[in-house]
């Protein structure tokens, strides 16, 4: 058994009935008795001089600085937000353009499937087809 | 109103929901109240090796950025505290692999807080036991300082640490028996064994 474990447990009031009775035994003991006015000493002190300490070392406004700094955070999340939301809304229209011209570019492939002779180009915007060779051809009409 | 409904339970939770929907001053108001106990576990984990004020700075901050996921299983103050504990021992961490790499290991030496305490007065009590806690190894301080003074369980501090239950006990007694050596003969008066001694 740890004896100083023991002994804060029985001042945090966590002993069972039988460890009560067998603390109650031990406390016959001037050695144990003088073991438990430490502890219980020093708990007590601790608290106190830690709590000053705290209170040393922190630096002044402490809440005010914390705030400040919170609220650039927002301020900070707030604009990244706004930003995607325009980036988003920016971008929607030019998403659905490209997908109708993919889904025109695919279906005209698809159609004019049969004939491999056509090009996409031509199946879907009526154009001829265009290749580097005849773009340097004069006579190209 | 958010806040208005907050004062009037005067509840965490209450002050966390409000915070939650976007209520600043519900924040600061939990900033106030629990900003005294986290900066005494900060203090008393990391002592002198780091800027209480930055680790409590970090605690709020991370606490705010989390308020979406805090779901009230636990109190306010034990959710608080555990991140303080946390931040506390990374500061602790940090700090180690820091002198790894630049320093010699240099404890602060207990002698000297010994030859302080034999020529204590009493108003100098409260200096003389911050230096005997400050002294302990950073793993003893942490043991001591959480059972003994936040009051957790030796389970609750084993968990908090990540250390198994019989480590705690044993850092706890060698803790405790550095500080019976330093601080015998402050406690001297209120540690003579009397028979009113037991409640």
């Amino acid at each position: 058994m740890n004896k100083d474990d023991f002994i804060l447990r029985f001042l945090d009031g966590r002993l069972s009935v039988d460890e009560r009775h067998e603390f109650d035994e031990m406390m016959a003991d001037p050695s144990f008795r003088q073991r438990v006015s430490f502890v219980r000493e020093l708990s007590r002190s601790a608290k106190t001089t830690l709590s000053v300490e705290a209170e040393k070392r922190l630096d002044p406004f402490f809440t005010d600085r914390l705030m400040k700094t919170v609220n650039s955070q927002f301020a900070e999340k707030r604009v990244q937000e706004e930003f995607l939301t325009a980036l988003l809304r920016w971008f929607s229209p030019m998403t659905a353009v490209s997908l109708i011209i993919i889904v025109l570019l695919v279906a005209g492939s698809l159609s004019g499937g049969k004939d491999l002779s056509r090009s996409v180009t031509e199946s879907v915007f009526g154009l001829p087809a265009v290749t580097v060779a005849n773009a340097y051809d004069l006579d190209y009409e | 109103m958010v806040l208005e409904a907050a004062e009037k339970t005067d509840s965490d939770s209450a002050l966390v929901e409000a915070a939650r929907l976007g209520d600043r001053r519900a924040f600061r108001q939990i900033v106030e109240r629990h900003q005294g106990t986290l900066a005494r576990t900060i203090v008393g984990l990391i002592g002198d090796r780091g800027s209480v004020d930055d680790v409590l700075q970090d605690v709020f901050i991370q606490f705010y950025n989390s308020l979406g996921n805090y779901r009230g299983d636990a109190s306010v103050r034990t959710y608080l505290n555990r991140i303080a504990v946390n931040k506390s021992l990374d500061t602790l961490r940090a700090r180690k692999r820091w002198r790894q790499r630049f320093l010699s290991r240099d404890e602060t030496p207990i002698v000297e807080v010994a030859a302080s305490v034999e020529t204590a007065e009493d108003n100098d009590r409260n200096k003389i036991l911050w230096r005997a806690i400050d002294s302990l190894p950073d793993a003893q301080r942490s043991v001591v300082v959480l059972r003994m003074v936040e009051g957790y369980s030796t389970e609750e501090t084993a968990e908090l640490l990540s250390v198994e239950y019989g480590t705690v006990l044993s850092r706890l007694s060698r803790g405790l028996e550095k500080l019976r050596k330093l601080l015998g003969p402050v406690f001297d008066d209120a540690t003579k064994p009397t028979k009113t001694a037991h409640q």
